[in-house]
């Protein structure tokens, strides 16, 4: 890569990210029961490439697009073009998925995106929430509890549907309270920094 | 919400920013394998389509003005709005390219209204749904 494409930070966690995330929706083997217009690993490769050696140094995925061939094929690129995993900001998700937010579920989840992504941290996840009992303080303890005892995860994003001004002050105000600023929302997602470790 | 997130702090780095292609040509449908095999994107968007098409061709018109892709209108509104990072999915490096060159286009605040004139509100698509309600369109749920 040669200069990040024009800077922008993510909130006051400090990460520098490009004006433009590239996202992983398109990348994975496709199928009927996903998507049927998603590109192979070669392909993958070719976007990434043009991608990073331009300046954008910004990938979303989630565990589930494509059954996680979107984050295999993402790791594999990253690995065939030598790309430094530091010059990259990687954000996955975990909900769509067996068991949903449970903790079994998040450390089978978390575990499976690294492995697949070929990384041992994750830049950013979304956690999909909605503003009922998906919010509770007792999830949110929960989560970040699980991810201090990673201490590779440095952001986590709480994606809060259906989210109203109250709630998503609420929100913050408890995140607030156990130390994890906020620095960025994904349309309808949060991104909190943890503490460094 | 954005005041509540600026109030905070953070960043706003939006999915869709094209509308599933959507905002990259004139016409709602295209012969493309993701307009003819994916019922997700019918399912968020095709409902819209009276109320969208007028944006569509505004678009449409703005691209022509400024001689790039409409893809380049779509994106150069959100940076426009202080948006920090869309997110965009590429199945080439043109589709890449197309994005890092509209960084270079700069919308006026007359045209940026332009845009938003004949917007009206929409149903909410992709979130999940409180307890009890039915799905809402765009939500991937292999396991619902």
């Amino acid at each position: 890569m040669t200069e990040i494409l024009h800077p922008v930070r993510l909130g006051h966690s400090g990460i520098e990210v490009s004006s433009l995330c590239l996202g992983g929706m398109s990348f994975g083997e496709p199928s009927p029961k996903f998507h049927q217009w998603t590109i192979g690993p070669k392909e993958t490769e070719e976007v990434i490439g043009y991608a990073f050696d331009n300046g954008i140094n910004f990938i979303d995925t989630a565990n589930g697009y494509a059954f996680g061939t979107s984050e295999e094929y993402i790791g594999k690129a990253i690995k065939n073009l030598h790309i430094p995993r530091e010059q990259l900001v990687l954000a996955s998700k975990v909900y769509f998925n067996e068991g949903r937010l449970s903790r079994k579920a998040i450390t089978r989840e978390i575990e499976g995106t690294l492995h697949r992504l070929g990384t041992d941290y994750l830049t950013s996840i979304s956690f999909i929430v909605s503003t009922t009992t998906r919010l509770s303080k007792k999830l949110l303890k929960h989560l970040i509890r699980w991810l201090k005892q990673v201490k590779c995860v440095h952001l986590v994003q709480v994606k809060c549907m259906r989210i109203n001004c109250t709630i998503c002050k609420c929100a913050l105000n408890k995140m607030g309270g156990l130390n994890l600023p906020v620095c960025s929302v994904t349309t309808i997602c949060f991104t909190v920094k943890m503490n460094e470790k | 919400m954005i005041p509540v997130c600026r109030q905070f702090d953070m960043a706003i780095t939006p999915y869709s920013p094209l509308a599933s292609g959507h905002l990259t040509r004139p016409t709602w449908d295209s012969d493309s394998k993701r307009s003819t095999t994916d019922s997700v994107m019918r399912n968020k968007y095709d409902r819209d389509r009276e109320t969208d098409m007028p944006i569509v061709a505004r678009v449409a018109e703005l691209a022509k003005k400024h001689e790039v892709p409409m893809a380049q209108i779509a994106l150069a509104w959100h940076w426009a709005r202080g948006i920090e990072a869309p997110i965009i999915g590429c199945s080439k490096p043109a589709r890449v390219e197309d994005g890092i060159q509209a960084l270079k286009v700069t919308l006026t605040a007359k045209e940026v209204a332009y845009l938003e004139e004949p917007y009206v509100a929409h149903e909410l698509v992709g979130p999940l749904a409180r307890p009890g309600e039915k799905p809402l369109a765009g939500t991937t749920d292999p396991n619902a």
